[in-house]
């Protein structure tokens, strides 16, 4: 059976992070099915960073782009926000998760769920305007092998004070602050690294990467002991 | 003055700094490092306070907290 890999959030990070994967699982992985999770719409707006060649749902909208330019893999979408009432349905057992979101709120939903799961692959992505991070948590076999993404080095995940825009039902509500896509693009390259060095090398990963676009410099932190 | 190795995030300096507290390192480095004024700080990965006097061979880092846009 092949790989189950849900690509959560087709914003800045996650239209940038797509076209490689798919590219790479339709010549490497055939067989992967790949979900894709939105609940929110492409604007006009969200041409300064974002790719997309059709107003509507971002989920959809990216899984007919992806299955035109590779008809041979497996792409569905979910055109829905991961709430609590839906996450158990879309994020199940044995899959990896690529989180492209914007808010914290939703990153500890889906790490919640994830330690519920007796292997799960998770890889989360963010950024700041210059710098972002990606943030590794993986379970075997129900032990946690990495901290999950909300801990003791990150308590801004593990008690999020912003929102998650499915719970409040608007959009409008979570804050939009200033982006370059720029850090999109390289935290997008940095998951995809992430990823390819669990598939390759084994659940064995640090937690933390940092990157900053200004000094060029990215450092990989193990958190556990 | 002697060594000590300061990080925050991707960033990474080993500065001269043993003898000032964190507090003095902090204010100098904030930019050098881009230290995030919400940081909480670690050495050797047990939280320290700011008037704590660094020592040679200290290794300091600022912990950054995890990107949130995307």
């Amino acid at each position: 059976m092949g790989m189950d890999i849900k690509v959560v959030g087709i914003g800045g990070i996650g239209t940038w992070l797509l076209p490689p994967l798919a590219r790479f699982l339709t010549f490497s992985h055939p067989d992967t099915q790949l979900t894709l999770i939105d609940g929110d719409a492409f604007e006009l707006k969200n041409r300064e960073r974002q790719v997309f060649n059709t107003i509507g749902n971002k989920a959809q909208v990216h899984t007919e782009m992806l299955r035109d330019s590779f008809p041979e893999l497996d792409v569905q979408a979910v055109p829905e926000y991961l709430t609590s009432e839906n996450i158990a349905l879309h994020v199940s057992d044995q899959s990896w998760i690529l989180l492209c979101v914007d808010n914290h709120a939703t990153r500890k939903l889906i790490s919640d769920r994830s330690e519920e799961l007796e292997n799960v692959r998770l890889i989360s992505g963010g950024n700041e305007l210059t710098d972002g991070s990606v943030h590794v948590f993986i379970r075997e076999n129900g032990q946690n092998l990495t901290l999950p993404l909300g801990n003791e080095y990150h308590t801004e995940v593990a008690f999020p004070e912003d929102r998650n825009p499915g719970e409040v039902g608007c959009d409008e509500l979570v804050t939009h602050e200033p982006q370059l896509l720029f850090t999109n693009f390289q935290i997008a390259a940095q998951m995809l690294s992430r990823f390819y060095a669990i598939l390759t090398r084994g659940n064995d990963q640090d937690e933390d990467l940092y990157c900053d676009l200004i000094t060029g410099n990215c450092r990989s932190i193990r958190r556990r002991r | 003055m002697s060594s000590v190795q300061l990080i925050s995030g991707a960033n990474a300096e080993s500065a001269d700094v043993a003898g000032k507290t964190l507090a003095e390192v902090r204010q100098a480095y904030q930019d050098v490092l881009n230290i995030d004024p919400r940081a909480e700080v670690r050495l050797g990965g047990k939280p320290v306070g700011p008037d704590y006097v660094l020592q040679e061979g200290d290794q300091v880092e600022f912990i950054k907290v995890a990107g949130a846009k995307g």
